[in-house]
């Protein structure tokens, strides 16, 4: 091994945005030397900077009603009875604070005329939950920077990307990592490590998430050990334009994001199939174009599957059947509306015609377990934000996702600062582990003729998006789960870069990504094939009805003897203790939500 | 409505410099199919998969939110994912004497 840098931390975190800089906060606290590492550019890679518009708190500044109880419920509701009622009372309690004092630190959230923050409703709320700006990714980015720059014992490595944990029987002592600026092998000694690397949008061609959302961190626990939880429950985003197709090649995320959609909840739009039904009666008649986004997502991967969709296999969605007058009113009143007409219109113009849209990958409500102290089944080793599972359920709430960034990097900071003040000593390295990752990592750095790894990605995304998105059945997942295993073991070993350089060489990164990304897509697809039942954002063709009687359980994945093992545990509950007193509470919530005013802003 | 897909093509002249092979940068230039709303990102990304392992920076992969991908296109600095692509381009570094390789420069 030539040039392997040595570095020795309290406390290691992997990744930089909302969770991984709250956590960096929160441990810093306690007076440890802390390292943070990022893949790329502090504030610009990874998803928190692409947050769209909202984060919740149950605040009650629009209606008093409002509070961190009804925000629990609607939580579980939204996530049809499979989330951690313990992690989702942790973070909707403690929300508020951590919301508050971002403002503090600098982020800037929309306030109303009389001074008090705005709160809008989304689907899924009872009542209107959501803080607002235009850009909340820049304000979150903005507040956590704020105050980390002033911090001391905090060291940023940016450009370099964590290859493994390192395990010492079953506690994870440090990780090591390959510095993208010079190909430097990194060997990290930590007393405890937090993985905050976000999510694996990338494992689907329709998505329009971030680059850097890779599964990193999913399949670093997996590969050490860890147990991963709710990995089938991946959340497609019911509203994406897919016309016109702007790549001559293929449409892929580069295509399909670009195209500007209308707004739905925010804006009356409602969905038609190429028949020109209103489809949503059938799946929700209550709430309808309202309804929370895995109904929405799955109704339209539905439709699409069974003949009903587009030309271009997709579905309607239009304000057209407002009159122009009233649609003009609506958009002098509302700016923000406005905005987003006016860029549709320069393709279309929507008073007139629909835009064809495509659910896309957006989120991923599974991730590794962990418990209220983001401890995960690892000794040493804690989790927070997207890359967790079990706060989100089946299916998160918009505008969740922030709020449990937040509170989970707060405690994983809190838990991680605790451990590295009881262990006295920084813990051993198994030499042999680093001898073999540096192996694995220098041998994909090997110029010449062969498969490359950006065209395996294509691949994978287009298999993942056509049999395990939101239309699953077990002839499909059984084709991608045999895809994953040969290309592992047949294709990756023969991977070729088009040059051996150790400078920014973005196919070396793409081979160590594309390795991650088929481990979480075989977790995904295995989980899917195991959940014999359809539960919003888990749609089995095969098995179209929820059977609670079966399925109310989480399965759970890890690394066993070198093989990928399943199994279910039973739901962690608190107030809400049986799938019929959940149910009961669901139809509730969609009744006071349908009463509510459809319109998100004042 | 948008307009058919033509048979325009672009010529992309970019930067190229790998310090730990060359001595001095050089300038490629890269042929592909100009589309509408095509943008200098996708021409970028187009070089990648169709000709060569060309560095350059990229996260949120368009629509301007992170803002990592600062470029100079034809001597002008803005986002490589806002600036539309053209028949002709000059893709460069925003600082040519703190390139790292390629397109990326130290931040």
């Amino acid at each position: 091994m030539k040039k392997v840098k040595r570095l020795e931390t309290d406390v290691l975190i992997i990744g930089s945005e909302a969770a991984g800089g709250r956590a960096a906060i929160e441990a810093e606290k306690h007076g440890f030397k802390i390292l943070i590492i990022t893949k790329g550019l502090v504030g610009k890679t990874g998803v928190t900077i692409q947050t769209g518009l909202t984060i919740n708190a149950a605040m009650g500044f629009r209606d008093p009603r409002d509070n961190p109880n009804i925000h629990f419920e609607d939580t579980i509701c939204s996530g049809f009875g499979i989330n951690n009622q313990k992690l989702v009372e942790m973070v909707t309690r403690e929300v508020p604070e951590r919301v508050m004092e971002l403002v503090s630190w600098g982020a800037k959230l929309d306030k109303d005329a009389d001074g008090k923050f705005y709160q809008c409703l989304q689907p899924g709320m009872r009542y209107p939950r959501s803080f607002y700006t235009r850009r909340v990714g820049k304000e979150i980015v903005t507040g956590i920077n704020n105050k980390l720059n002033k911090l001391k014992n905090i060291t940023i490595l940016k450009d370099t990307f964590i290859t493994k944990l390192l395990k010492y029987d079953r506690m994870i002592v440090g990780a090591t990592a390959i510095n993208l600026k010079n190909g430097e092998f990194i060997v990290i000694n930590a007393k405890s490590t937090i993985l905050a690397t976000g999510g694996a949008m990338q494992m689907f061609s329709s998505t329009r998430a971030s680059l850097d959302a890779t599964g990193d961190g999913y399949s670093l626990a997996y590969r050490a050990g860890a147990e991963l939880v709710d990995m089938e429950f991946f959340q497609f985003y019911p509203n994406n334009a897919i016309e016109p197709e702007l790549w001559p090649g293929r449409g892929g995320d580069r295509a399909r994001g670009r195209a500007p959609s209308l707004p739905y909840h925010r804006l009356h739009t409602r969905f038609y199939n190429k028949q020109g039904e209103r489809f949503m009666r059938r799946y929700d008649p209550l709430r309808m174009e309202h309804s929370p986004r895995a109904i929405m997502a799955c109704a339209m991967a539905k439709e699409i599957a069974q003949g009903r969709g587009t030309k271009h296999g997709g579905v309607w969605a239009s304000i057209a059947y407002l009159p122009k007058n009233v649609i003009d009113q609506m958009l002098e009143t509302a700016p923000w509306a406005a905005g987003h007409i006016r860029s549709v219109e320069k393709w279309t113009d929507p008073r007139v015609n629909a835009v064809e849209i495509h659910p896309v990958a957006h989120y991923y409500c599974g991730g590794i377990r962990i418990n209220e102290k983001c401890e995960t089944s690892l000794e040493g080793l804690y989790a927070a934000g997207e890359v967790t599972g079990g706060f989100d359920g089946s299916n998160r709430m918009p505008a969740n996702a922030i709020s449990m960034c937040l509170v989970t990097g707060h405690h994983a900071g809190k838990s991680a600062a605790e451990r590295a003040s009881i262990l006295k000593s920084m813990p051993s390295i198994e030499e042999s582990q680093v001898q073999a990752e540096f192996d694995r990592v220098f041998g994909l750095l090997n110029a010449g003729e062969g498969p490359r790894a950006y065209k395996i990605k294509i691949e994978l995304q287009d298999l993942m998006e056509e049999y395990a998105a939101s239309w699953r059945t077990e002839e499909g997942l059984t084709k991608v789960i045999q895809w994953i295993t040969h290309t592992r073991e047949e294709v990756i070993p023969k991977l070729r870069l088009r040059t051996d350089t150790r400078i920014f060489n973005m196919e070396w990164k793409h081979a160590l990504e594309i390795c991650n990304l088929l481990d979480c897509s075989e977790m995904l697809s295995r989980a899917a094939l195991m959940r014999t039942e359809t539960r919003p954002a888990h749609q089995r063709g095969d098995y179209q009805y929820p059977d609670d009687k079966n399925w109310w359980k989480n399965i759970i994945v890890k690394l066993r003897n070198g093989d990928m093992h399943l199994e279910t545990k039973p739901i962690v509950t608190t107030r809400l203790k049986t799938i019929e007193e959940i149910n009961k509470l669901m139809k509730y919530e969609a009744e006071v939500e349908a009463m509510q005013p459809r319109w998100w802003l004042p | 409505m948008v307009a058919p897909i033509s048979e325009k093509k672009f010529v992309a002249k970019v930067f190229r410099f790998d310090p730990s092979k060359e001595k001095e940068p050089r300038y490629e230039t890269y042929e592909g199919p100009l589309v509408p709303q095509m943008n200098v990102m996708d021409v970028l990304r187009y070089i990648y998969e169709t000709y060569d392992n060309l560095a350059f920076r990229v996260s949120c992969g368009g629509g301007s939110m992170c803002g990592i991908c600062r470029i100079k296109v034809n001597g002008k600095v803005g986002l490589a994912c806002t600036i539309p692509a053209t028949e002709n381009m000059t893709i460069e570094p925003v600082d040519k004497d703190k390139v790292l390789r390629d397109l990326i420069v130290e931040s």
